[in-house]
């Protein structure tokens, strides 16, 4: 898995990738490039959602979350 | 020219950092098929910059949980329909079975709330990458957690187009496990209840990188650490079907080891409509994989009005102790029925808009639909309003 991290960031590294200057990054700061929409709690409750329904987890960020989800 | 294109970013970004002072409101209800759980939790989010360099985050949340959640007891030994009761000192329909197909396979009613409370304090250095130091707290009945984290960001370049974030948390459970006979963590000297502790732990790095001017691309690997009492105090098994049969507290290993990796890619189709499309694979030594593919689709119909839909593929592998059978079970020391520990799949499409009143105020709705192959079925609306100050 680690081998695949390292293959795919540096697939990212090369080839397609443009150089980008800061006032060229309008439209990446937008709403609509977050997946969540800006909005953190709304991802907050779908994670929660997920975690307590499924037997998997993780890959969302290392802050917050955790219940007894009985 | 390129110095009055960059004076005009910085007043923009410098704008947008200002923006990011919020009080989000949010309101959650999640409802199951079959009378199963129901879940109402409202939540308060504030943000808050000082300076350029620092922000402050606090978010605050409360669940209501009420309804049923599905085990094995025995409905001979009362109502049909037995209900957890506080405090816990019940044995759930635990104990031998005079008639096995007086096992059953139902809801069991309980009622739960839910504190949770979390702060996080976001730095900028002088180079602009970020540390991030973060506590969370949270109560239930049952449970008491905290939670400490940290996360540095460092820019791999000076346009800083792409970076690498490192972070790690950890998280220490109090489980209050309810006791009887039949409950594997007791013993004849807990008494009606028992703390025991779990600790779990979170690494994680990510590796971004800006692919032009409309797309951004993401790979997260991730690693997690659980030790101590994992079971689940609520559920239940039946061992020796055939033989003796006994319905006792099911128990799972006291460690567990996952970890996967999480690739997104986003892109601005048309300046209206950006794609967001992921994928996350999970593997631990419980023998569960899981692969999560999801697609996102956010279009900004008006300056007023942005809709979404979106599309949730998962699908998991059975834990190796797992089995939803009467009579899988005799001495095996690890078993469980707990259905989120079977082989299942389940989808979920969401659709949701966001409306601005102003630059300022705004107002979000979106609905989801959840099904498993497991039988479970579930809807939940998010509704909120955001107030950037």
């Amino acid at each position: 898995m680690i081998k695949l991290f390292i293959l795919l960031s540096v697939l990212l590294f090369s080839g397609c990738v443009k150089e980008v200057q800061p006032w060229e990054k309008e439209q990446l700061s937008s709403d609509l490039m977050k997946p969540d929409g800006g909005n953190a709690l709304y991802k907050q409750f779908q994670e929660h959602i997920y975690f307590s329904k499924e037997g998997s987890k993780g890959g969302v960020g290392v802050a917050g979350g955790g219940c007894g989800c009985n | 020219m390129q110095l009055v294109r960059l004076s005009l970013f910085t007043c923009t970004l410098l704008a947008s950092v200002q923006a990011q002072d919020y009080v989000n409101v949010q309101y959650l209800h999640y409802q199951e098929s079959d009378d199963r759980i129901t879940v109402s939790t409202p939540s308060l989010e504030i943000n808050k910059d000082f300076g350029v360099d620092y922000t402050l985050n606090f978010k605050a949340s409360y669940d209501g949980v009420s309804g049923a959640s599905p085990t094995y007891y025995d409905s001979s030994s009362g109502a049909s329909n037995p209900v957890r009761r506080v405090p816990l000192n019940s044995d759930f329909g635990r104990g031998p079975v005079e008639n096995p197909e007086d096992i059953v396979y139902d809801n069991v009613g309980f009622g739960e709330r839910r504190v949770a409370l979390g702060a996080m304090l976001t730095t900028r250095l002088e180079s602009r990458d970020e540390v991030r130091i973060g506590l969370n707290w949270s109560l239930e009945y049952d449970l008491y957690l905290y939670e400490g984290s940290l996360e540095y960001m460092h820019y791999l370049d000076s346009s800083k187009n792409s970076s690498l974030t490192f972070g790690g948390s950890y998280q220490r459970h109090v489980n209050l496990v309810p006791c009887g006979e039949y409950a594997s963590e007791c013993d004849g000297s807990s008494g009606p209840s028992k703390q025991v502790p779990s600790n779990h732990s979170n690494f994680q790095t990510t590796f971004s990188q800006i692919l032009d001017e409309n797309s951004l691309a993401s790979a997260t690997l991730f690693y997690m650490n659980e030790n101590g009492y994992l079971t689940n105090s609520y559920k239940n098994i039946v061992r020796n079907y055939y033989t003796d049969p006994t319905i006792v507290n099911e128990n799972r290993p006291n460690s567990r080891n996952e970890g996967g990796i999480v690739l997104e890619y986003t892109k601005s189709l048309v300046p209206e409509l950006a794609l967001h499309v992921s994928y996350r694979y999970y593997v631990d030594d419980w023998e569960v994989q899981s692969h999560t593919p999801n697609l996102k689709l956010l279009y900004q119909v008006s300056n007023a009005l942005r809709l979404d839909a979106g599309l949730r593929y998962y699908y998991q592998s059975a834990a190796y102790f797992y089995s939803g059978k009467k009579d899988a079970f005799t001495d095996e020391k690890y078993a469980s029925s707990d259905e989120r520990l079977a082989d299942f799949s389940a989808y979920e499409p969401t659709l949701g808009m966001n409306y601005s009143f102003s630059k300022d105020i705004s107002y979000n709705l979106s609905g989801s639909y959840y099904e498993q192959s497991t039988g479970l079925k579930a809807i939940y609306l998010i509704t909120g309003f955001k107030y950037n100050f």
